[in-house]
């Protein structure tokens, strides 16, 4: 029972239950996790670090959650957060970091195929609570809507509002509406 | 009648493949708003499709990340779930609060059950106390003094008589007088 002079005491019952079924969903949610963060903090150790802290702070939590269905949202709120908090620390920190979501984008100045993703970045990560993941499941991870629903708790007409929400904000990106200018030519 | 923004919606939520996008904006004569509205989302979702591979990470690095997620929840000391919550097959669901009041209810009752258990018990130790003290009497082990079994008495008739007879003794403590300079307590 003791050993090195160390002693454990184990959780028992629900607690146990209770990180085990945590480890479950921060496993079968990671990429949802990362992709949500990455457009904010952009590099992947930083990425790797604000999922980490985020899965973290909401484990430490648990006990504020009301619903467990909503598990998912929740803890995707926490890691966008967190990674806000830290593009904040690291602008505040070094000068550096000029593509932060937090910046204003120059809409006008669209070439290669990195700036659109850069562009797309931007807006995902400048998109508001609860429409980025949507968005991620649904082309990400191509889930379907009822899929999605199950994931994030939601009702499917709920997944839907926060659909179309979400790309009616990315077809504000310049290169979209220049096709749509093309097009119209 | 389903239209072509019908169509449209259904492939971004996921219900029809690209190829029948497509195949619509193709077979249908659209207007161009329509048409470049179509290119638009079309463009849209390859570029979504396209930042998935980047902005996710590869197996070997999620698996890595996650080892380390769980080290680092492994040492956190033990958090305790909603009372609120139900398990099932390790499943968490949330009950309602009304679930909780009776849930409460039931061990409250359960409660009153073993109370209700343990008052035979104890009616079956006064039923033996009585007929112990039925016994002494009836086998005259009480002393004379000691005849009255009153309850309303607050001594027992001897312990009353040995205060009398130390009343009448001169061994009794004399008053006590406060020291000098004190007022003397009152009763």
């Amino acid at each position: 029972m003791c050993g090195g002079g160390r002693f454990f005491v184990e959780p028992m019952g629900t607690q146990v239950e209770l990180r085990q079924w945590f480890e479950r969903v921060v496993r079968n949610n990671y990429r949802l996790l990362y992709s949500v963060a990455f457009p904010i903090v952009r590099q992947p150790a930083a990425c790797e670090d604000a999922v980490q802290e985020g899965c973290l702070r909401a484990y430490r939590n648990l006990g504020k959650l009301d619903d467990p269905a909503a598990v998912v949202s929740w803890l995707v709120r926490i890691v966008r957060n967190v990674a806000l908090d830290e593009a904040r620390r690291r602008k505040i920190a070094t000068a550096e970091l000029v593509d932060s979501p937090m910046e204003p984008v120059d809409r006008t100045a669209v070439g290669p195929e990195s700036d659109m993703r850069q562009l797309l970045m931007d807006e995902i990560a400048t998109l508001s609570d609860g429409l980025a993941e949507v968005i991620v499941l649904r082309f990400f991870e191509g889930l379907e809507i009822e899929q999605i629903g199950k994931r994030l708790g939601l009702t499917s007409n709920a997944v839907r509002v926060r659909l179309h929400r979400g790309l009616e904000h990315l077809r504000r990106l310049p290169r979209i509406a220049n096709l749509s200018e093309v097009s119209e030519s | 009648m389903i239209g072509w923004e019908d169509i449209l919606n259904e492939f971004l939520e996921g219900g029809l493949v690209r190829a029948d996008a497509e195949a619509l904006r193709w077979k249908i004569q659209l207007p161009t708003e329509a048409r470049a509205a179509m290119d638009r989302d079309l463009q849209l979702v390859d570029d979504l499709g396209a930042m998935g591979g980047v902005m996710n990470p590869s197996a070997a690095t999620a698996g890595a990340a996650i080892g380390r997620i769980f080290d680092v929840l492994a040492r956190e000391s033990a958090i305790e779930a909603p009372a609120h919550w139900r398990w099932e097959a390790g499943v968490p669901t949330a009950g309602r609060m009304d679930d909780v009041v009776a849930k409460e209810d039931a061990e409250l009752a359960g409660q009153l059950a073993d109370i209700g258990k343990s008052m035979p018990i104890a009616a079956g130790a006064l039923d033996r106390l009585v007929q112990r003290i039925r016994d002494i009497e009836l086998s005259g082990e009480l002393d004379p003094g000691q005849e009255d079994c009153d309850a309303m008495r607050i001594f027992p008739a001897g312990q009353e008589l040995k205060f009398d007879a130390l009343a009448a003794s001169k061994d009794v403590l004399p008053p006590q007088t406060p020291p000098a300079g004190e007022e003397p307590r009152k009763p």
